[in-house]
């Protein structure tokens, strides 16, 4: 049976890379990628991910003629020209709670490439519809159902052609509580990460028996060598370009001044900029920056600890027995999904906080996220989730069979 | 309480309040976040932090509400898929206003202040966006709001 997997980014193909080469070895699966779009807002432009090298290939722009294409890219002006007209509207409204909402999406609407999304938008809602009559996919397997330019768009689509969807949640989806789970939930099966988001599901009405958590098949490759790093103990600070990290970082550059005996390695994020602030950096002998590219497993092999606001280099880590430090300086709630009984151990939420906790791990008393609460199953994942693939194609109907 | 000073971080100008507030004084400090109030603990400036005033601690309630919005004007929409589609978007990009306008709300609600002013916000600091939704916040609810920089003592 042909199963089609999408992507919209790269940092999410390795949760579906394993599985898809899994179920090529298996007999009765073919695995397809399908390169989803996806919108890069730090460069301004559209970008589709690269699939696994040896999998067949199925691209949505394929599916639509020339024509289609200038007709959706119509209607997405149209659409875009109404909704404008609407925001507008809105902001006049009653409440303030509207009026706050209606603010923030007229900030929205105004950037300079809503124009290209909108059009983009809509060539992709005519391609998904085409792929879905054409192909007649029996079964799609989706990164999530709630994202605007991604899942939730094409689960839209698939479920109107009655094609089933499974969504293999990757990590983000999984630890960001920043990301709302609003409307209708599309997909037939969810198979995610940990018991946290399975809870999150439940409480917006999706049933037990459409939930398997299954771990991350992502972590499977990750491997702790067998000796602890050797030499200073090193703490590796992931930058993501959010808010107070100019402040996180000058905290943290103050902190490792007092101490010569310990390392601080600041790993630029590999795709962001790089921060005009990061270059007038007073560093001393034992504060390093990092290339942006420094190969990310060889660097958590070294560390002792690894502090982050809300990287994966934080759950790598602590699926490899290293320290976690998650800096929170911002009052609002917390992004990602930390296990409550970490919460005390690994939060920092000002600067004397940072220092504790750096002080406490070089005193041997630090500690990684719950293995059993951020990766269950590891490093069995992979099994887990073909399993689940297993039983859903053995649930679907004689009809869409093979 | 007359006046309410929010800050969002801390220079010069607010170390400079130090002697100002060493006394009796009618105007209410707010540090917005445990990190600047840390810095106006240890330069002994009295103040309340921000989280005195944080309704929501978790994002659920904050989405929930945006979601409740968006579907009251959904009425409105021609294409309603679309408002679905993007709910995500929209929840990301209305999210951190909506937590920072219930902030605003609630110091009002608290304090009564006769004048609320706001620290000018700085673009290299992270304070930056929440500065300017309270304010935005402010604007909307038709409260009246003045930048504060060191040029006016407020005491």
């Amino acid at each position: 049976m042909r199963i089609f997997f999408t992507a919209y980014e790269q940092a999410n193909v390795p949760c579906i890379a394993p599985v898809m080469r899994a179920l090529s070895q298996r007999d009765g699966w073919e695995p397809v990628f399908v390169p989803g779009l996806d919108f890069k807002e730090h460069r301004g432009c559209l970008a589709h991910a690269t699939g696994p090298a040896g999998v067949p290939l199925s691209r949505l722009g394929d599916w639509l003629v020339p024509s289609e294409v200038e007709q959706a890219g119509q209607r997405g002006r149209i659409l875009r020209e109404h909704v404008v007209r609407w925001a507008s509207a809105c902001a006049g409204a009653a409440t303030f709670e509207t009026r706050i909402v209606a603010t923030s999406l007229k900030g929205l609407l105004e950037r300079s490439y809503m124009p290209s999304l909108f059009e983009a938008y809509a060539r992709y809602e005519l391609a998904l519809e085409a792929f879905a009559r054409k192909e007649r996919p029996k079964l799609v397997v989706l990164p999530e159902d709630t994202d605007y330019l991604r899942g939730r768009l094409a689960a839209r689509v698939f479920n109107g052609h009655g094609v089933p969807v499974v969504c293999l949640v990757p990590f983000y989806y999984n630890v960001f509580l920043s990301y709302p789970l609003l409307g209708e939930r599309y997909a037939a099966r969810y198979l995610v990460m940990n018991r946290s988001y399975a809870d999150r599901l439940a409480r917006h009405g999706v049933a037990s028996d459409r939930i398997d958590v299954v771990g991350n098949p992502a972590f499977d490759t990750l491997r702790q060598e067998s000796e602890s790093p050797q030499g200073s103990p090193t703490f590796l600070y992931a930058m993501q370009g959010l808010p107070w990290e100019s402040e996180i970082v000058s905290d943290l550059v103050a902190i490792f001044r007092d101490l010569p005996q310990a390392e601080l390695a600041i790993k630029p994020h590999p795709e962001l900029c790089r921060p005009t602030w990061l270059a007038s950096l007073s560093t001393t002998r034992n504060i390093h920056v990092l290339a942006p590219d420094a190969d990310a497993h060889i660097l958590l092999q070294q560390a002792t600890c690894v502090i982050g606001q809300s990287s994966s280099m934080l759950y790598q880590a602590s699926v490899l027995g290293r320290a976690v430090i998650v800096p929170h300086y911002d009052p609002a709630p917390l992004s990602v999904y930390l296990p409550e009984s970490d919460r005390s151990q690994v939060l920092a939420r000002t600067k004397a906080d940072l220092r504790h906790k750096i002080e406490s791990i070089l005193a041997g008393r630090g500690r990684g996220l719950a293995r059993e609460e951020i990766a269950p199953f590891y490093p069995k994942s992979t099994e887990r989730v073909v399993d689940c693939l297993e039983s859903v194609r053995a649930q679907l109907s004689p009809r869409r069979g093979d | 309480m007359r006046r309410v000073l929010i800050l969002g971080y801390v220079d010069d100008a607010v170390s400079r309040l130090g002697d100002a507030c060493a006394g009796p004084t009618d105007c209410r400090l707010i540090g917005l976040s445990p990190a600047i109030s840390e810095c106006l603990r240890e330069r002994r400036l009295p103040h309340v932090s921000v989280l005195e005033y944080v309704g929501s601690t978790e994002w659920e309630a904050i989405h929930e509400e945006i979601g409740r919005v968006l579907q009251g004007l959904s009425a409105n929409v021609r294409d309603v898929n679309w408002l679905d589609d993007w709910s995500h978007l929209i929840v990301d990009e209305a999210r951190a206003l909506v937590f920072w306008s219930q902030v605003a709300r609630r110091i009002l609600d608290v304090e009564h202040p006769a004048e609320v002013f706001i620290q000018k916000p700085l673009e290299s600091h992270s304070s930056h966006h929440a500065l300017i939704s309270i304010a935005s916040a402010y604007r909307l609810l038709g409260q009246q709001v003045e930048s504060w920089q060191d040029h006016r003592w407020v005491g």
